[in-house]
């Protein structure tokens, strides 16, 4: 069972990760003109019907159809992680068909797995002749994994899944909106990306909030970009602050976390965490909490899909707020973790041959 | 060739070479012959060869990602690790692998 949910999670964040470009790109080039447009005092592009304003109106508009594409590539590609490239089709059917209906992001999710393992099991299952081979790819399976994603989530699970996901969305939704639960969450959102860095609770969080992105819920996602990007700052500002407290190693490390910050990857904090997670890891999560809480009590929302980094505040409403944020949370590591922990001789974590090779999970593909 | 990986993690940007630098230097030290691809957002990066593929003793998967082009490697012993783990304890990682796909021959 618990191989079965890994399997899932893997499944779920190749799906993301193919969604995310797709998410960024659109984003910013919706952002891009809406910024044009406030430096100049505009805020509705519909009154203009030529020139340079019409133009940059064109231009957001490619931006949304990108953005309008997060279920459709979120179901297509959770079906390609299952089932190859035979799972793709019927996973983009279904993942549009989710967009098209209220079944959104869960329906679009339904639908990459059973699009994917039915394609999977077409592949295993049903063999024709050598000399028939071609019409696999080309008849059977699409024919197949489509009709049943079709059935299935078309017909069948169309009523509860719309209901589910409307009630689901209402619940987010009257989180996001009102003031001390979207403080609440925030602390939370920000703590669980401090915790493991990249880890299963980091990634928890991260897929919340990129998930809920396709149901035009930008809250949560806004909330972990904060922390995301301001913990490996956080590290890069104490290298600079104190740098008789680091070794040269970690001043390099250091450096090369204005980058990480600054494109928000908060895996940049994994080496300087490792020194001594005890003392480091309640500190990142206070700073994640305390960075998310106060971009969001401070006003920060958003109303396209937020980016990440520090660039991110371009993508959002008030983003002074967010850019607050980064620094609080940046400044709770910068000064708290150099004087919780000396980083100038650390020894090289145990890593012998023999080193507790009971830890290490393998796991079998053939 | 000893053995080849291949690290990747959902964005591709900060594990995936982790892990692929780790698992090449623990190599290096152990004295094997290995290559690591990387998968990660910008695709394949230093591209095992079916050549390559097929002459590996095993191949190490660091990742719960999806991974491209596995029909290369029809026939290799393939295994599953996790990706952290990979960039904390390589040694122990190859050194754990061998052993488990050397008993498995051996029962065969």
């Amino acid at each position: 069972m618990r191989k079965l949910l890994a399997e899932w999670k893997g499944y779920l964040m190749s799906g993301i990760s193919y969604m995310l470009p797709v998410v960024i790109g659109g984003s910013l080039v919706v952002a891009v003109p809406k910024i044009i447009g406030l430096i100049f005092g505009i805020t509705d592009y519909t009154p203009y019907k030529s020139g340079f304003w019409f133009y940059m109106n064109e231009i957001e508009n490619v931006g949304w159809i990108g953005i309008g594409l997060i279920c459709l590539v979120l179901g297509g590609y959770i079906a390609y992680a299952i089932g190859d490239k035979a799972g793709l089709a019927a996973g983009f059917i279904g993942g549009q068909l989710a967009a098209n209906t209220n079944m959104g992001f869960l329906g679009a999710l339904v639908a990459g797995f059973l699009a994917g393992y039915t394609a999977r099991w077409c592949k295993n299952h049903i063999h024709v002749g050598e000399k028939y081979e071609s019409i696999m790819p080309l008849v059977i399976v699409p024919l197949i994994s489509t009709m049943v994603v079709a059935i299935v989530l078309g017909v069948l699970l169309k009523g509860p899944l719309t209901w589910i996901n409307v009630s689901l969305v209402a619940w987010i939704k009257g989180m996001s909106t009102s003031n001390v639960s979207t403080v609440t969450l925030a602390l939370i959102m920000g703590a669980m990306i401090g915790t493991d860095l990249g880890g299963p609770v980091n990634k928890a969080a991260w897929m919340a909030g990129n998930v809920l992105l396709a149901e035009k819920i930008y809250m949560p996602a806004m909330i972990a970009n904060v922390a995301i990007a301001g913990i490996p700052l956080g590290y890069a500002v104490a290298t600079t602050l104190f740098k008789n407290r680091f070794s040269p190693e970690f001043l390099d490390t250091g450096r090369s976390d204005w980058f990480m910050g600054f494109v928000g990857i908060t895996e940049g904090a994994i080496p300087f965490t490792l020194v001594n997670p005890l003392k480091l890891t309640p500190i990142n999560m206070i700073a994640g909490a305390a960075g998310s809480a106060s971009a969001v009590a401070l006003g920060a929302t958003a109303h396209i899909p937020p980016v990440g980094g520090i660039y991110g505040f371009i993508s959002l409403q008030n983003g002074w707020a967010y850019l607050v944020g980064l620094a609080v949370c940046a400044l709770v590591i910068g000064i708290l973790a150099p004087l919780a922990v000396d980083f100038r001789d650390t020894k090289s974590e145990d890593d012998t041959t023999s080193a507790e090779e009971d830890d290490i999970k393998l796991d079998f593909q053939n | 060739m000893d053995f080849v990986a291949i690290t990747s993690c959902p964005a591709g940007l900060a594990h995936t070479p982790m892990a692929a630098k780790a698992l090449e230097k623990a190599a290096d030290e152990l004295g094997l012959k290995a290559k690591v691809e990387q998968q990660g957002s910008m695709g394949l990066k230093n591209e095992i060869t079916p050549e390559e593929a097929q002459s590996a003793k095993f191949l190490i998967i660091g990742s719960d990602q999806k991974i491209e082009k596995m029909d290369r490697f029809k026939g290799i012993p393939t295994v599953r690790v996790d990706i952290n783990t990979c960039i904390k304890k390589p040694k122990a990682v190859i050194d754990k692998v061998s052993k488990a796909v050397a008993a498995r021959e051996a029962a065969k």
